[in-house]
């Protein structure tokens, strides 16, 4: 799915000032990109990913998502455009606590009002896609971070929608696990999905293809990466643990 | 997403913290609860009075006192005091309705000990005249009644009510034996069938002397409580209440009719009074019993809005997924209905049980209508939606960017 942004506009009032956060966003996206966006904290990264998911509206500007406008969608017409089309993977997973693996990931498929047994089983395919379907009825505080935002993974592929958008996906994960977490988005992005990723970590940011810059609330510097880093073959060069304990001793 | 969905979700939430819930449910449990049981009560005393009042006899007519409001002084048989009935009256009452075929019955009331031996009891002492078993429909069980033509001089004469006579005697035939009554000794010449309560008075407690004997040997005054008068149709009630008023009012030389010193009513009349007045109590009760069911409510209210801040972030995640407001608000409200219905339930079991353990302990009657169980599920299912509704509201009215960053 193809995103394309012009003249996005984001602001706040605050007391009697504007906090003019974006200031004329301009991005496109092709279907099936993978890009990384990147800037210092508080320039508006994750808001303009919350724009792009019709989480949050723009305060001036047009959106249009697979070439259709949506700027003008109503309430529902956005939920529903959400439920069909957007995945997000956050830094703290943001899984329901009191629902179980399996749960947390049929709940877009129940809002979308698919039938229970329907919904079970295409749950329990993503997440057997994610390795984790040994841990269908686990609560997500019985899982380890990297479990975790696996689940979140295959919550956000589990409605196939085109578009992830991850905001830190690795921030609260160690290397190792920041890694197998980043094989699992090149892996989406070669099946075809776009991939917008918010990162403060430049060597995650190596994994896109291309690398998007915001400050003052524009898109600063837009580029493909030269040699884009490989997840899997980074982890085979990794040390293991045994190795990196030896090495600090 | 269907209606099975909204309820799973609820459910989670209120088994995630059982106790919490548990407590919220109480408050609509308590108010259900007393309104069952209060109405249940009250429905029972209305059949209670109902039976007690048509048990009094058929057609029957019963003149007390009131009070008018200039304090009822002209009666020149009262000597100052409160106004009163006296034996003169009755007799009055018998030589007016001569020939109308109404049968008229004083009687005067005392609590007094009656003792043999070294047992003693207390009884109700009924002095009346003979005719009172005929119009109150006496069964006797054993013996006879006080004999007619007894009623100028004092008597030796008792009639034991089934009570009074168990207690005295046991198993013994009391016929024939005697008792002392304040002093005085009596013969026992028959015992009254069991009957039962009627109003709050055990009437197989009555013992039954004559009314002079009464009035010179036990009350030592001459006061008679009611006058009982039994019309010989239906149709000759109308007729007969205002002939007995005319002459009660001549004797007691009253011209006003708002000054009259005592009532004239019928059996159905006294019904309709004891209705109306139980009805304004029952309803009286049960008001003070739903305001409890609306404390419940706020009850639910604010364990509603505690749950809606504690799941903030769940809400957000939600919505983030594609939920609509629509499903937000239903989730939370089927989590309140949930609540209150389940209270609604427990609470119409406890207040049946309630009215049953009053019912069993108290001897009252009780009754469990249908339709008061339902109209308590109602309103429970009402103050669910009610109070569920403004946090279900808050709750949808969340920005999701918002609700996502809470902690
Ligand atoms: N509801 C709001 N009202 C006012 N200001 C807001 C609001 N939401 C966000 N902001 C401001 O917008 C700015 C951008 O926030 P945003 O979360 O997009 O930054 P970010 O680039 O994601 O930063 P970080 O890298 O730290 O996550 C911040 O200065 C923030 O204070
Ligand atoms: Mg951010």
């Amino acid at each position: 799915m193809s995103i394309e942004l012009s003249g996005i506009h984001k602001q706040y009032a605050m007391g009697s000032e504007a906090l003019h956060i974006l200031r004329g966003v301009d991005l496109r996206l092709e279907s099936g990109e993978f890009a990384a966006l990147m800037g210092p904290s508080g320039s508006g990264k994750s808001t303009l990913l919350n724009i792009i998911g019709l989480l949050d509206w723009p305060s001036r500007g047009a959106y249009r998502l697979e070439g259709q406008d949506v700027s003008h969608l109503n309430l529902v017409q956005r939920a529903r455009a959400r439920n069909l089309h957007i995945g997000y993977v956050y830094q703290n997973f943001n899984l329901i606590p009191r629902l179980s693996v399996l749960e947390n990931v049929m709940t877009p498929l129940m809002y979308r009002g698919m039938a229970p047994p329907e919904r079970r089983e295409q749950a329990a395919h993503v997440l057997e896609r994610v390795g984790m379907a040994d841990r269908v009825s686990h609560l997500p505080s019985q899982l380890s971070g990297g479990q975790q935002q696996r689940v979140a993974i295959a919550r956000a592929l589990v409605g196939g929608a085109g578009v992830l958008l991850a905001d830190e996906p690795t921030g609260n994960l160690d290397t190792r696990t920041g890694l197998q977490i980043m094989a699992m988005f090149e892996e989406l992005h070669a099946e075809g999905k776009t991939v917008l990723l918010v990162t403060h970590d430049l060597e995650i940011a190596r994994h896109a293809a291309r690398t998007l810059t915001i400050r003052d609330g524009r898109i600063r510097a837009d580029s493909p990466v030269p040699n884009r880093r490989k997840a899997l073959e980074v982890l085979r060069d990794l040390p293991t643990e045994e190795e990196a304990e030896e090495v600090a001793s | 997403m269907n209606f099975l969905d909204y309820l799973q979700i609820a459910l989670r939430a209120i088994r995630s913290n059982p106790l919490r819930s548990a407590l919220t449910a109480l408050g609509v449990v308590i108010g259900v609860a007393s309104v069952v049981a209060l109405v249940a009560l009250g429905q029972g005393a209305g059949v209670q009075i109902a039976r007690q009042i048509q048990g009094l006899g058929t057609n029957l007519i019963i003149i007390a006192t009131q009070i008018p409001p200039n304090g009822g002084t002209q009666n020149p048989n009262n000597l100052g005091g409160p106004p009163q009935l006296f034996p003169d009256d009755a007799d009055i009452l018998k030589d007016g309705l001569e020939g109308t075929g109404a049968v008229v019955v004083p009687v005067m009331t005392a609590q007094t000990p009656i003792k043999i031996g070294s047992k003693v009891t207390s009884a109700n002492v009924v002095g009346t005249w003979p005719v009172y078993a005929q119009v109150r429909g006496l069964q006797i069980s054993n013996g006879r009644f006080l004999r007619e033509g007894g009623e100028d001089a004092p008597s030796n004469e008792v009639v034991l009510g089934s009570d009074a006579a168990y207690r005295l005697f046991g198993r013994l035939d009391p016929v024939g034996r005697t008792v002392f009554i304040k002093d005085f000794l009596y013969k026992v010449v028959g015992v009254v069938a069991p009957k039962g309560y009627e109003g709050f008075q055990n009437v197989d407690q009555n013992v039954y002397l004559t009314m002079v004997t009464t009035e010179a040997q036990v009350l030592i005054s001459d006061v008679v409580n009611y006058i009982y008068v039994q019309a010989p149709s239906a149709e000759a009630l109308p007729q007969l209440e205002q002939t007995i008023t005319k002459l009660l009012a001549e004797a007691h030389s009253i011209t006003d009719p708002e000054q009259y010193d005592f009532s004239v009513r019928s059996q159905s009349a006294l019904l309709n009074t004891a209705r109306g007045t139980l009805n304004i109590i029952t309803t009286l009760l049960s008001g003070i019993a739903l305001v409890s069911l609306l404390v419940g409510g706020i009850g639910i209210m604010n364990i509603m809005l505690v749950s809606v801040t504690e799941r903030t972030r769940e809400v957000g995640i939600r919505v983030a997924l594609g939920a609509l407001p629509r499903d937000i608000v239903i989730q939370f409200i089927t989590e309140a209905l949930i609540l209150s219905s389940l209270g609604g339930l427990l609470g119409i079991l406890g207040g049946i049980a309630v009215a049953r353990v009053i019912s069993t302990f108290a001897g009252w009657e009780t009754v469990i209508s249908a339709s008061v169980v339902g109209i308590a599920f109602f309103f429970s299912l009402a103050v669910g939606v009610f109070f569920g509704w403004y946090p279900a509201f808050l709750a949808a009215r969340l920005d999701p960017i918002k609700a996502l960053r809470y902690e």
